[in-house]
């Protein structure tokens, strides 16, 4: 096999899911019968590793010093949701329930793989908290324990700042049924109920 | 081919591994520390990552050779989880850390598995976190033959007498407090020591003193034993200006 070939089929391993015999067959579609694709993929690839960060307020990935709904004078920059990814965002704004701003930390606590508060940008969050123009804090972590547990150290940052924190609710999904939920989901459904007003 | 059924267990620790296994880190009741590889742990169809909880016991069952043997099965344990929340949950994995730094694979310690289960627990009452943190690093240490010496003072072999003050000596134990003594070495009171050494942790819990000694104490001795390795969980009852 030539070099080139099989130095194509390796770099495509290090995608999440792709073995050697997927990476082959990628790379044998690209070569033959998409080779337009596969230029406009590499030229993409190289311009978003190189021009894509993250943003200066959220954390986001951003190609802008500051991302587009930080900037945003549309979105209510006194309500800022933390989130744990980037991915966290696209599933809330497809919602369209939430016009605040995002705070995103790329991951959670965890302090044996080395994640502390510092590692999740935890002190850019404390300059902003302390700026004042926030006046509830969501927290949209998610409810593993890890989660809980970022959820908590946060909502203690707030506190000192006198900040309103809430946390998204947690409980059966919608179209479930209560016969296949786990224990854990339908007891914090019941602790968490509402007042059903007809 | 070794195969274990039905042991129950909590995990210490999870970490992803390639597409859709996880490695659990485990402290199981009959077997000490284990590690093993979970497949199909992760994304929306898997039907085993709701059981993959922290802090939850669980029953589980493996087979299989060498360091990494196969998770069979996992499931909730029949009885009712700790219920943790806010600094308890922090607390806990504060523990995890103690434990998976501290506890060897395979050490088949009993023992742990109960005073481990028991903490937990006893982390659901908010108010006595400390005392609760503290008595399982006691208990902890002794387990792992690193027991603190209460009983005596240590270079006389006198008893211990309350309203003394006395500094804490690795590997040796409380000596009297003299004048211009090592600020590196925690200091301890006679009465703290003395309640200790009886294991009244009630009146430990009731005295905010002995509380912030014992703490200082049983950290010295926990730093030791950790060599260079520093727990990263210290920094979560910190303020982020203070990291």
């Amino acid at each position: 096999m030539s070099p080139l070939l099989q130095q194509l089929i390796d770099a495509l391993k290090c995608l999440p899911g792709v073995g050697p015999k997927s990476a082959q067959r990628m790379a044998f579609y690209l070569l033959e019968r998409d080779p337009e694709g596969a230029r406009k993929l590499s030229g993409t690839l190289i311009e978003a590793v190189e021009r894509i960060g993250h943003c200066s307020m959220c954390r986001t990935l951003s190609e802008t010093e500051i991302c587009e709904i930080c900037h945003s004078s549309s979105r209510d920059p006194a309500s800022l949701c933390v989130i744990e990814t980037p991915a966290d965002i696209f599933a809330i704004e497809h919602t369209a329930e939430f016009r605040g701003k995002y705070f995103v930390l790329m991951g959670h606590l965890s302090p044996l793989d080395g994640i502390g508060p510092a590692e999740l940008g935890l002190g850019i969050l404390e300059t902003r908290l302390a700026e004042g123009e926030i006046k509830e804090l969501i927290l949209a972590t998610n409810p593993t324990v890890e989660g809980e547990a970022t959820a908590h150290y946060i909502s203690e940052m707030a506190l000192r700042h006198e900040i309103l924190t809430t946390r998204i609710a947690h409980g059966v999904p919608l179209g479930g049924e209560l016969e296949y939920i786990d224990a854990g989901t339908l007891a914090h459904a019941f602790s968490g109920r509402q007042r059903f007003d007809s | 081919m070794r195969v274990v059924n039905t042991q129950i267990a909590y995990i210490l620790h999870k970490r992803s591994y390639r597409e859709s296994s996880s490695i659990l880190e485990l402290l199981t009741k009959d077997h000490g520390r284990v590690a093993l590889m979970a497949r199909g742990t992760r994304g929306a169809r898997s039907r085993i990552s709701g059981n993959l909880l922290l802090f939850t016991p669980l029953v589980l069952s493996w087979q299989g050779k060498g360091d990494l043997p196969y998770l069979k099965s996992i499931e909730r344990a029949d009885i009712k989880p700790p219920v943790l929340k806010n600094k308890a949950l922090l607390s806990a994995m504060y523990i995890n850390e103690l434990l998976m730094y501290l506890l060897h694979r395979d050490d088949e310690q009993e023992k742990i598995f109960e005073q481990y289960h028991a903490c937990l627990y006893a982390l659901e009452e908010v108010d006595r976190l400390e005392i609760s943190l503290r008595q399982f690093e006691i208990k902890l240490l002794e387990i792992l033959g690193f027991g603190l010496n209460v009983h005596l003072e240590a270079d006389t072999g006198e008893a211990i007498t309350a309203d003394r003050r006395y500094q804490y000596f690795l590997e040796h134990g409380p000596v009297k407090c003299r004048n211009g003594a090592d600020v590196s070495v925690p200091q301890i009171s006679g009465a703290c020591l003395l309640a200790l050494s009886d294991e009244r942790f009630q009146v430990i819990a009731e005295n905010a003193d002995h509380l912030s000694e014992l703490k200082h104490l049983t950290r010295y001795v926990i730093n030791h034993h950790l060599g260079h390795k520093k727990l990263k969980s210290r920094e979560l009852f910190r303020p982020m200006s203070k990291i």
